[in-house]
Order: C-alpha cells, then structure tokens, then sequence
C-alpha cells in the first residue's frame, strides 16, 4: 500500500498499514506531487510552492542588483555605455563595437566587476555560514562573528600591519588574515572540547571568549604602535569593505564559496535534525558530536576566507537566514539556495549605498550592514520577547 | 679669408645650437633606466612618467616645486585647505580630481601612469594598494615619511626630492631645490646663533587626552630648526596620546596647534576656524594646563598639513616658527 | 515495520560519569512486541538508561542489544531504522512547521541527497493523520500545546518505522485524557516499547511488565503485580502504600498512605 495521499476518512487500520509497509522498489520510487508540495510549505501563507517562486525572485534580484552596482562609482559612466561594455566584453565586437573611451572599460571591467563578484560571494558565504551556525549551535540569535575567528583574523592582518612583515607579496595580509582565523578555530575547537563534548553552549563561550581576547590584542597593538595610520587601516579590517576587489584575489573567496555551499547542502538534512535538539537528533541516526565539530570547522574555514579578503562585514549571517527561514521556512534544503541569493544581494546592495551615498567618499561596507541590521535585529528580539510567533 | 667657410661655420653653429638645445634632452636620457627603491617596493622607470596623480598636498607641492606641472594629470587631497601662494597660479590649472584622496575610478579615468601620495593612507587596503595600481599600469611612490619609522630630518626632505626629481630626470632641479631650501635653513639658523630654545608643545587634537607630536617627525625638526625644543622629542615616536599633566609639568612656552583638512574622513569646511582656532578653544578651555606660559601668554601659532606634512613648505614652517618665536632675532 | 523484531537486550550495562556511577549492571530482556515500564524515583537512572538504548550514552560496562546486534557496533542510522525515541528535548527556536518536525523522521532512511520521495510523504502523511495533526501541520511547532508536541514528536518516531518505541517520560504535559490515550495509542500499535514512567498505576495498566530502578541498579522486575508490593514501594519510593486492584480493569492499583 504505497503512493497516493490518504483519504482523511481512512480507517486507523490503513493507516497503520501504510507505516508498515515496505518501501516501494527504486525505480517506482516518485517525487510528491504538487498536493504535497503545497501541504509542505511552512508558515507561507497558505498554499504554494513558494520555495521555487521566491528562489527565483531571489535570484532576479541578483541580477538587478549586480547590474546596478556595476552602472554606479565613483566615476559618472552612463547606463547604456555600461550595459553596452558587458555585452562587448561577453560577446566581442561583431555585436557591439566600441565607441567608449577605454578608460571606462577598464574601470567597469577591471573594477567593478570583481568588485561586484567579491561583494556576491562574499554576501552568499556569510549567509550560508551564518544559516550553518545557528544550526549548530542552535540558537538563530548566532552570527559568524560568535565564532571568534572573525577576530582572529583581523589581529593576523594587523600584526602584520603593525611589524611590517612581507615576502608573500601582494597577499600577505590576506594571507596572515586567514592563518590568523585558522589559529582562532583551533584554540577554540580545544577550548569548546576539552573534558567533554562540544556542545551549543561551549561553542558560543569559546567563541566569545576569543572574540574578547582578539579585540583586546588588536587594540594593544594599535595603540602601542609607532604609525599613525595604523588606526585607519585596520578600521577596514573590523568594518569591511570591498575596495581591494580585483580579478586575481576572486578565485580563493569564489572557490570557498562554491566548496562551502556545496558541503552546506549535502548536510542540509542533518543540519535539519540538529534543529531538534541534540538527544532527539541522535535518536534520528546522527552522529551530532562529530557533525557540529566538522561543520564548526567548515563554518569557522569559510568565515576565515571572507574576512581575509573583505575585512569583518556584519550581519549578514546573522539577519539573512531569519529573512529566508520567514519566507521558505527552516528546513535547510529549500532555505540554503535561498539564502545564498539573498546574502549576495544584500552585499551587493549595501557596497553599492556604501560607495554611492556620499560619493566620493566610501562608507566601510559593515557601516551599511550594521545600520539595516541592527534595528532588524532589535525587532526580531522584540518580537521574539512578545510571543513564540502567532497562529496562520 | 678665414680656415673655415661659410658653410662649415653655418654647420658648427648649428651643431653647437643642437647641441645646447639636445642637452638637457640627452642628460636626461642618461638618467634612465632609473630604479627607485621606496618602502619595500622596487619600481624602474624607463622614461619620466607623463600623467602623474598626486594623493595629498605635499605630494602636490614637492612636485610643483620641481616645475613638474606638465607631467601632473591632476591633484587630490587638499580638501579646503591652501597651497602655498607661490604654487597658487599653476596649480589652479591642474585639474582637481578629488577632495579626498582620489579614488581607484577616478585614478583610471584620468589615466594616471604615476601615483604620489604623501602619507600611507593614500596606499591602504580600503581604498587602493600599490600592487592594486601596479596591475592597472600605474607606477607609484610613497613619501618616505611614510614608511619611516626613526627620526626623520631635513636630510630625509632632501633624499625625498632627489628621488622625485630622480624619477622625472630632473636630477639638477632636484639639487636647485635643496640647494634654495638649505639655503633658507642657514639663513634662519644665523640669526638665530645664540638664541637659547624655548619649550614648545605641538598639539594635534584630543580632549580627553592630547595628541601629540612626538620625536619622529619632520614637524619636531621644523620646531628644532625654528629655535624651539619639542617638549616631547625625547619621545621615539611619531605620534601619541600624552597627558595634560605632562604638558604642565614641561612648561612650554609656545604651543604649534597642528590641523588638517579632514575630521574622522571628512571634510572640513573651514579648517582654520573648525580646526585650527578650535582646537585654541579647546587648549584655553583647560584648567589643568592653564597657568602654562603658552596659555597665559596667549602664544599659538596655527600650522595647517600643508605646511606641516614634509615637503618643501617644511622650510616656510621654519621661518615662520623661528619669527614667532624668536621675533627679536629678526627686527 | 522495518525488518527487526524489536527484540531488546541489556546484558550488565553500566554507565558512569567520572567516578559517579549513574547505571550499574543493568540486565534485561524486552521481548518484541512486549510493552516495558520503567519505573524508578527521580535520580534511579531512568533517562540515563533510555539513553543507552538509543545510542546516546555509550555503556562503561556491558552491551545494548538491538535485534541482536551491539547498538554501538553499528552506525547510528541503522539503530535510528530500528529504535524511535520521543524524548524532553528541548528544541531550537526555528520556525519549523509541524510537517518538518515529523518529516525528520525518515532522514534514518536516506542517503545523503536523496529526497523525499511519494512514498515518505505518504508515511508522513498517515502518521499525521494517525495523531490527529492535520490541523496543525503547517502551523509552527513552538506553537503548539505541550500535548499537541508531545503527540508530533509521536508521529515523528512512527516515520522513522521503527519496531521499538523508547519513551522518556511522555506524559508530563499531557492532561489526564491524553495521558490515557496516548498510552492505549502506544500499546495498540504493536511494536516493542520501553518507557519510563512516574505514574505507578498508570504504568500498571498499560505495561506487560515493570522494571524499577533505584539508585541506577534494578530493584525489580516482572509483572506489575509482582513488582509493585508495599515492601518494594517504602524500600524504593520511601512512602507508605496500600496496593489493590483497578474496579474495572482489574490491573494492580497504589494508592498511597
């Protein structure tokens, strides 16, 4: 007895019977119809496959988004032109052929582009990250940064600001910014484990505890320093921004991205039974202490790879999962894709208000992030203090 | 009838005009390839550079100085502050490509081939890297000062210019240069013979606590050179936050109020008002440092970046300082 | 359901923290299809015991016996195919509807990327419907009573096919009728079941047979008229009670005093 959706008058009987059967052969195993897919949907009002529909309006909105930060700068190029140097840039010069200056070109290209690029993966990462990490620790009230190697990798960036070191050329910072996050995950994956496992509650600890540290040092160091700017510099490095962006820094971040969400959706179901508790999660068949160790380290690994190349941008992990999970619902496998759109998005809009808005100075990105974040996140505890959400 | 023939003496002169007009054109083109080490960053230039950007005001000014105008595409930085009068006229028609320091876009629309900027800031992570303009095709420079860490002196100015003038092949206007500067220096440091120091206080902004200028600055060595004493160059560092304590305590009997054309990145609209005379206010309103012989006596004198930053404007500070400070020595 | 009998079996299990030992030398067989009570005042070892079961706390001493197989020698999908537990856990705040808590339960049964195909559905649909959920199966879960949760997380382990039920204490939020009904649900389905309980005469109506720990050791066990004496009760209880006989039903009934 397999396949159809039950008839409400069905006896207790059948219904027993339908849990005891076997499952079908694998080649009559079908996918659920479009009756089940509307049951599914969560707190979507009502019925509808909303998961597709805002999948795809996500992913429109990328683009528009993209389109617009690759028409505004700091440098006025008209709309057309822009649209114009992509479509030659993609298809060459028997489509459109070039009546732009070339210095325009260059900087749409060479600029923007990545800048745009850098922004989208960036935004995606954080938001896949921060989706992962309120799943292990189980508190969607968590971000990137409680891991502490947000921190971390800026004091890397800055002891190498602060002492000059070099020899690993144009990415040394980069580079010393993500061993730094490295060394942070490591101390914290030893301080959240040692004389037991590594539970929410010790994971967030840890983290903050780090977090605390690295502020302090970083602080230390800027202070006692002898450059004057040092101060400014690292002002990039702990608010974010995406004016470093060029073509031969995007392979790391977009490979990390593409890896990580990957690796994120694979796990989606489990990160679904970790939302259950972490008694109920194993009685469901998963291995939680092993799991929540791997994805802290995969969620620790990618928000290091951001910060070394974009500085600490905040937020976005924190608020654009609660955005996603309100409209497709928590279960990881639709609010994943979704919230990667999102991140991306979001990024892009802010680092374009935070280079257009008093052009031709820029805002830090995490200015931006911050203030539509903050108040957002004020709600949600508001919200959250008022009552466990409301009835359809 | 002379040895040589119309022709011939023709054919001399000729030559010898050629040779009087090629010579600047052939000396320079003895200077190239010319390679410049400047803060770890190894640059080698075949040709002077034809569309230079300058990122702050003594960038601006040291390249002015040196009759550069023709190779500069255009100057940033001077937010609402003023160059010195006598680079006024030329520098108002060099095209002003930003307020601030200019940015990545607008470095690329004015096809810059070579990047100055006078402080660090200019070459950060949130705005450009060097290796970031390198990529684009701009060759850049950062004023020494910049990746200094010691004592910096007029002797640092001076290799600061022959480096520029180095780069452009203009190694004779650079040694003009040091030469009319160190010229001024001596000028000031006869009439000052004899003149015992007085302690000044250089005050950069702060509150709470003062920042100030410490040892490491060409700033401390314009007060040296003016016939003042840092209060705090026995301090190795360039800037810091001291207490308004010590400052009472050192006694100054003059203080310099430092300012630039920016606060936390923005511009200022009247830096000399806003910055300069309110940072007077803020040192009178002070009761911990009011009975100080600066204070009581009224003695300040405003000194805006463009003078202040190391460039050939260092040499005006100088005279300016020693008059205020010494005006007896120069009746 | 699945293929297993549900056959159960402690062999000696202990489990210790540090130096406290929370279980000491536990035997016990559960036949399939039998209905086990766990019994024992706060502190006994009851939660510590289930977590044995399902594979949560791994015995210092002894092995747990799932149709024959050493639970801790096998991967933890397999005993999830074979053991639905329905816990006190406390879940995250997520907006997870009704729907996604009970569709948990199938993940035992797939591989990594494998959806959830008709048939998934249509278990979770029928156990759904079996606990009376249709109403609220799109609803948020932290919205619900804690009887309307308890009887979802219910559902949850029926999806996971089990042939035994492990139940930790699943009548505390319940009213008296969703005690009683939730009790007779779980008998009438069949399959194995061990659940600790602290109703006394509950346990003696719905039990085949009780098993009382105290202080992590078995104090007794056997048909409830065996085990629930006045002797054992002061001895492990520390009251005073009468033990009779259920007007109707004719289980063994304490009343204490």
């Amino acid at each position: 007895m397999h396949g159809s959706v039950p008839d409400p008058q069905k006896s207790r009987e059948a219904l027993l019977a339908i849990l005891q059967s076997a499952p079908p052969a694998p080649v009559e195993r079908r996918l659920p119809g479009w009756a089940v897919l509307k049951r599914r949907t969560g707190l979507a009002r009502g019925a509808g496959g909303y998961g597709l529909v805002i999948l795809l309006m996500a992913a429109f909105l990328l683009l528009l988004l993209s389109i617009a930060g690759l028409m505004f700068g700091s440098v006025h190029i008209e709309a057309g032109t822009a649209v114009s140097i992509l479509l030659n840039a993609v298809t060459g010069d028997w489509l459109i052929s070039p009546t732009w200056r070339e210095v325009h070109e260059t900087i749409i290209l060479q600029t923007r582009v990545p800048r745009v690029l850098l922004a989208g993966c960036v935004g995606a990462t954080l938001a896949v990250t921060g989706m992962t990490i309120q799943a292990i620790v189980r508190n969607p009230l968590a971000g990137p940064s409680i891991l502490g190697v947000s921190s971390g990798a800026a004091t890397g960036a800055v002891i190498v600001m602060r002492w000059g070191l070099l020899g690993l050329g144009a990415f040394t910072l980069h580079i010393s910014a993500f061993l730094g996050a490295l060394a942070t995950l490591g101390i914290v994956f030893w301080v959240a484990r040692t004389g037991g496992q590594m539970t929410p509650t010790r994971l967030v600890l840890a983290g903050i505890a780090m977090s605390s540290v690295l502020s302090a040092l970083t602080s230390l160091l800027v202070l006692t320093s002898p450059d004057p700017q040092l101060a400014s510099r690292v002002l990039f490095w702990t608010l974010g921004g995406f004016g470093s962006a060029q073509w031969k820094l995007l392979p790391l971040p977009a490979i990390a991205l593409l890896a990580g969400l990957v690796i994120a959706l694979l796990q989606a179901r489990r990160l679904n039974l970790l939302m259950a508790g972490d008694e109920s999660a194993v009685a469901l068949g998963l291995d939680v202490h092993r799991f929540r160790q791997a994805m802290f380290v995969l969620a620790a690994a990618l928000t290091g790879i951001t910060v070394s190349v974009a500085g600490v941008i905040g937020f976005v992990g924190l608020i654009m999962p609660h955005i996603v999970r309100f409209m497709v619902g928590a279960d990881h496998r639709r609010a994943l894709p979704a919230v990667a759109l999102m991140g991306a998005s979001f990024t892009i809009g802010a680092d374009l208000v935070a280079r257009t808005i008093i052009s031709p100075l820029e805002l830090p990105v995490g200015i931006i992030t911050a203030l539509v974040g903050g108040p957002f996140f004020i709600w949600l505890l508001r919200r959250d203090a008022k009552g466990q959400g409301s009835a359809k | 009838m002379t040895a040589f023939s119309a022709t011939t003496r023709l054919l001399a002169g000729a030559f010898s005009l050629g040779l009087l007009l090629a010579a600047p054109a052939l000396g320079q083109a003895a200077n190239f390839p010319y390679t410049d080490e400047n803060c770890g960053v190894t640059t080698v230039y075949d040709a002077p550079p034809e569309r230079a950007v300058t990122l702050s005001n003594n960038a601006t000014e040291l390249m002015l100085a040196l009759g550069l105008e023709d190779h500069i595409a255009g100057t940033s930085y001077m937010a609402n502050l003023k160059i010195s009068p006598e680079y006024e006229a030329v520098y108002n028609t060099i095209p002003i490509l930003s307020p601030l320091v200019a940015t990545t876009e607008q470095l690329i629309e004015a096809e810059a081939d070579f990047v100055y900027a006078g402080y660090p800031d200019g070459f950060s992570e949130s705005r450009h890297t060097r290796d970031q303009l390198h990529d684009l095709g701009m060759k850049t420079r950062l004023n020494v000062e910049g990746c200094n860490l010691g004592p910096f002196g007029f002797e640092e100015l001076y290799a600061e210019i022959r480096s520029v003038a180095g780069i452009f092949g203009v190694p004779e206007r650079g040694e003009a240069l040091i030469e009319t500067l160190s010229g001024r220096l001596d000028a000031v440091a006869e009439k000052l013979e004899g003149v015992e120091p007085i302690p000044v206080f250089i005050y950069n902004g702060g509150e709470a606590a003062p920042n100030g200028v410490l040892g490491n600055t060409l700033l401390s060595e314009v007060v040296s050179a003016a016939g003042g004493q840092n209060i705090f160059a026995d301090v190795a560092n360039r800037y810091g936050q001291v207490s308004w304590e010590q400052i009472a305590e050192r006694e100054p009997a003059y203080i310099v109020v430092f300012y630039s054309g920016t606060e936390s990145g923005q511009v200022v609209d009247d830096p000399a008002g806003q910055l300069g005379q309110g940072r007077v206010d803020m040192l009178n309103a002070n009761p911990v440092i009011a009975s100080v012989p600066a204070i009581a006596e009224q003695k300040f004198v405003l000194v805006d970046s463009v003078q202040g930053q190391p460039g050939p404007s260092s040499v005006a500070a100088v005279e300016r300082l020693a008059e205020a400070f010494h005006p007896e020595a120069f009746r | 359901m699945t293929a297993g009998s549900g056959a159960l079996r402690l062999d000696g299990v202990s489990f210790a923290v540090g130096e406290r030992c929370l279980v000491e030398d536990v035997s016990l067989e559960v036949r399939p299809g039998e209905m086990l009570g766990l019994l024992g005042p706060n502190g006994a070892g009851k939660s510590t015991l289930l977590r044995t079961i399902y594979r949560m706390n791994r015995p210092s001493a002894g092995t747990v016996e799932v149709d024959g197989e050493n639970v801790w020698q096998k991967p933890a999908a397999w005993v999830a195919r074979r053991v639905g537990a329905v816990l006190q856990d406390m879940p995250g705040d997520f907006p997870l509807t009704v729907r996604d808590v009970v569709a948990m339960g199938r993940s035992a049964h797939k591989k990594i990327l494998e959806p959830d195909t008709e048939y998934d559905h249509a278990l979770i649909d029928a156990a759904i419907a079996l606990l009376d959920l249709e109403a609220f199966e799109t609803r948020a879960f932290r919205t619900l009573s804690g009887g309307e949760r308890q009887r979802a997380l219910v559902a949850r382990a029926l999806v996971q096919q089990p042939s035994l039920l492990v139940l930790d204490e699943p009548t505390n939020h319940l009213d008296i009728y969703h005690q009683l009904h939730l009790l007779q649900f779980v008998r009438e389905l069949g399959i194995t079941v061990v659940a600790a309980l602290h109703d006394l005469n509950l346990a003696a109506m719905f039990c085949d047979r009780l098993c009382v720990l105290n202080e992590g050791r078995i104090a007794a066990i056997g048909t409830p008229d065996a085990v629930l004496t006045p002797d054992l009760l002061s001895e492990v209880y520390r009251i005073e009670a009468s033990v009779g006989v259920h007007p109707k039903r004719g289980t063994v009934w304490v009343v204490p005093g």
